[in-house]
């Protein structure tokens, strides 16, 4: 699905990840490392967000940075809120793809949302936050998906609930989690790791 | 200039003029500022710099170059537009310009990197993110158009110049305040720069009831 | 974008009112008048304008006050058809270059040298407005006098100029400022640093009279000190504007008469008034300038 070239990332021309050769394919897989290691500036690069310094990043076999490609959806590790009731923030990423947003309530439902759908959700605490950052990303069931810690800020009761639905979900698609956290890997399929900017 | 009537009509042509010059204003500054937020890089950084430098730019300077530019003599003047309320609106609007686009971008910037993401991810565009960014920091727009319009209301070179101080005309509380210290009513100019006082009190009470209904 | 989108239906809908009311306001049969500040600052003008607006409804006089420098710089550069003018060297100026068309003196009244009430350059005891400049000059060189000068190219910063030349003084040095402000501005100014100055009258009687200086009128009077208001009509002039004109001048005794009497006190004087020709006078002064 996503293969790296030689691929270099960093920002200000200096790199953190150096000639990477890598290849992703369906199912989950995890990315371990250190904090500050490179796994959200790898995320980012594969999600089409960070051109890379040098090399290649291919998805289907096509370059994301100069081809027109769909690109993965990213969700990043910090809650990213819009001002608007939890409905729309889930909706969010449907609306821009002019896709039904049925699914924004659907996706709520199934995390137990639907009482709060017309709260702001700027009052939500963090760990719904980050809940309802994460549902705008599952609502349009991306063929690629990368989340970012997704079990950071996370409430207890959510997280098991998240790693359930992406192994029920996700196996015949791609997903990437960044994390360090080890509860993580039974649901993984492939575990890769960053240390001193390489991959293992 | 005593009548009270004479009072309410320069407070109306005050209020209308200056606020159609924030608002003018805003219809450029807004997406040209948020897009050179949406774009970083060089250039947007070179755009920024520019209007902070000119934020301090002398009004009077602004009153003459469009002075020149509007004389019946100049290059626009078969518009004839000097002294009339159009010209000073727009010659308020490019006064505050730099003001508006630098709040905006203050505001703005803050918000770059996560948000302008999250948006590309789903596939938004340009024209999107730039959407987003304006409805996400609507009340900051509107602070800084209101602070664009108490910058206008209150400046007097540009109203002086282009406007002409016409009674009943393109007279408003900066040039009658200067006339009236120059026929020596003080008590009467110090009346008009209280009431241009309690207006921007009020409107700001306003802005700030709008923005936390929302 | 509901924000943005607001935001531009309402600049629109203002500015369509605004272009509304410029071209009701702009009915054809309108004059735009440029002035000195200090004139219009008497009220004088805006007297006239509802007269001449109650004698032909319709008409429209905008008055637009300014420096005489910029005025007539106004006028040349096509802004104003009507001009009214105290600085004859300057008008001159602006007559051989071809801007204005006609012109008329329609009266006169005279500067004054206001200073401190206790005098220190004891200019009230000179024979000639020259004399008491060279005394403010000898008071100045010896740290007991100022005085502050307009510097702003207006009719009475060109007056004192005059004066000093003729004089036969450069002014400059510490006893000698420029205020580069406006009459009533530099007569605060002057009150406050205890100084002397050149005042046209208009504007000298409404601060004292409102009490904000306590300056007195120590030299008045004399053909040195006499100023002279001019109106004049703009080359390419429209028709209304030659109406306005032509109101003001079969008018203005009536209304110096009624001004006065309404002001409590003598602003200005008919050209009847004056012995000899006030136009013999004004070549004079133009030409001063060389």
């Amino acid at each position: 699905m996503i293969r790296l070239v030689r691929v270099s990332l960093g920002y200000n021309g200096r790199p953190i990840l150096r000639e990477i050769d890598l290849e992703i394919g369906r199912g989950i897989t995890l990315v371990m490392g250190e904090n500050g290691s490179g796994k959200t500036t790898l995320c980012k690069a594969l999600s089409g967000l960070l051109p890379p310094l040098s090399g290649r990043i291919l998805v289907r076999g096509r370059d994301i940075y100069r081809e027109d490609v769909e690109k993965p959806v990213y969700i990043h590790d910090k809650p990213v809120i819009l001002r608007r009731s939890v409905y729309e923030n889930i909706a969010y990423g449907l609306r821009i793809r002019g896709e039904s947003l049925e699914r924004a309530v659907e996706i709520a439902r199934i995390f137990g949302l639907e009482d709060i759908l017309e709260e702001p959700a700027e009052n939500l605490s963090a760990g719904y936050q980050k809940l309802v950052s994460i549902l705008r990303g599952l609502a349009v069931e991306p063929e690629i998906l990368v989340l970012d810690e997704p079990l950071n800020h996370l409430d207890r009761r959510y997280r098991e609930k998240l790693l359930n639905h992406l192994r029920e979900n996700y196996r015949e698609k791609t997903l990437i989690i960044a994390s360090h956290r080890e509860e993580i890997r039974r649901i993984a399929d492939t575990t890769l790791e960053i240390i001193d900017g390489k991959i293992k | 200039m005593s009548l009270p009537g004479e009072i309410v009509e320069i407070t109306f042509r005050s209020l209308y003029v200056s606020l159609s010059a924030a608002l003018l204003a805003s219809t450029w500054s807004i997406p040209a500022t948020i897009y050179a937020v949406y774009r970083g890089g060089r250039l947007s950084r070179g755009y920024i710099s520019i209007m902070n430098t000119l934020m301090g730019f002398p009004t009077v300077l602004i009153g003459l170059l469009l002075y020149l530019l509007l004389s019946r003599s100049g290059p626009l003047g078969i518009l004839r537009l000097l002294y009339t309320p159009e010209a000073m609106i727009i010659g308020q609007a490019v006064l505050v310009t730099p003001l508006i686009s630098s709040m905006i971008y203050e505001v703005v910037s803050k918000e770059r990197g996560e948000l302008i993401e999250m948006a590309k991810t789903f596939g938004a565009g340009g024209r999107e993110v730039v959407e987003l960014l304006v409805e996400e920091n609507r009340e900051g727009i509107i602070g800084s158009i209101v602070i664009g319009f108490q910058r206008a209301v209150g400046e007097l070179g540009i109203a002086l110049m282009l406007g002409g101080n016409i009674a009943g005309y393109t007279r408003v509380f900066t040039t009658a305040i200067a006339l009236e210290i120059h026929r020596g009513r003080f008590d009467l100019a110090i009346s008009l720069g209280l009431i241009l006082l309690l207006i921007d009190l009020v409107l700001v009470a306003i802005i700030r009831l709008l923005g936390w209904r929302r | 974008m509901p924000l943005y989108r607001w935001i531009l239906v309402i600049a629109a809908a203002l500015l369509l009112v605004a272009s509304i009311y410029t071209w009701i306001y702009r009915p054809g049969s309108e004059v735009v008048v440029v002035t000195t500040t200090s004139l219009y600052a008497t009220g004088f003008l805006d007297m006239a304008r509802e007269g001449y607006e109650s004698l032909y409804p319709g008409s429209i006089v905008k008055i637009v006050s300014l420096g005489s420098g910029a005025a007539l710089e106004a006028a040349a550069r096509g802004d104003g058809e009507v001009v009214f003018a105290h600085a004859p060297s300057l008008e001159k100026e602006y007559i051989e270059k071809g801007v204005l068309r006609e012109g008329r003196i329609i009266m006169y009244n005279y500067f004054v040298i206001v200073g401190p009430p206790d005098d220190p350059a004891n200019i009230s005891s000179a024979e000639t407005p020259i004399e008491a400049f060279r005394r403010i000059y000898q008071a100045g060189l010896e740290g007991r006098a100022i005085f502050i000068s307009r510097g702003d190219n207006s009719g009475t910063h060109v007056k004192e100029l005059e004066l000093w030349r003729l004089a036969g003084i450069e002014p400059s040095g510490d006893w000698y400022i420029e205020s580069g402000s406006g009459m009533g501005q530099t007569l605060l100014i002057t009150d406050e640093m205890g100084g002397y100055t050149l005042s046209d009258i208009g504007t000298y009687v409404i601060y004292r009279k409102e009490g904000r200086i306590a300056l007195e009128k120590l030299y008045e009077g004399g053909t040195e000190l006499i100023n002279i208001y001019s109106i004049y009509l703009v080359e390419g002039a429209g028709d209304e504007a030659r109406r306005f004109y032509n109101y003001i001048v079969e008018n203005i005794d009536i209304l110096i008469e009624t001004f006065n009497s309404e002001a409590g006190s003598k602003i200005f004087y008919k050209t009847s008034e004056y012995t000899g020709s006030l136009r013999d006078t004004w070549e004079e002064l133009a030409g001063d300038r060389g």
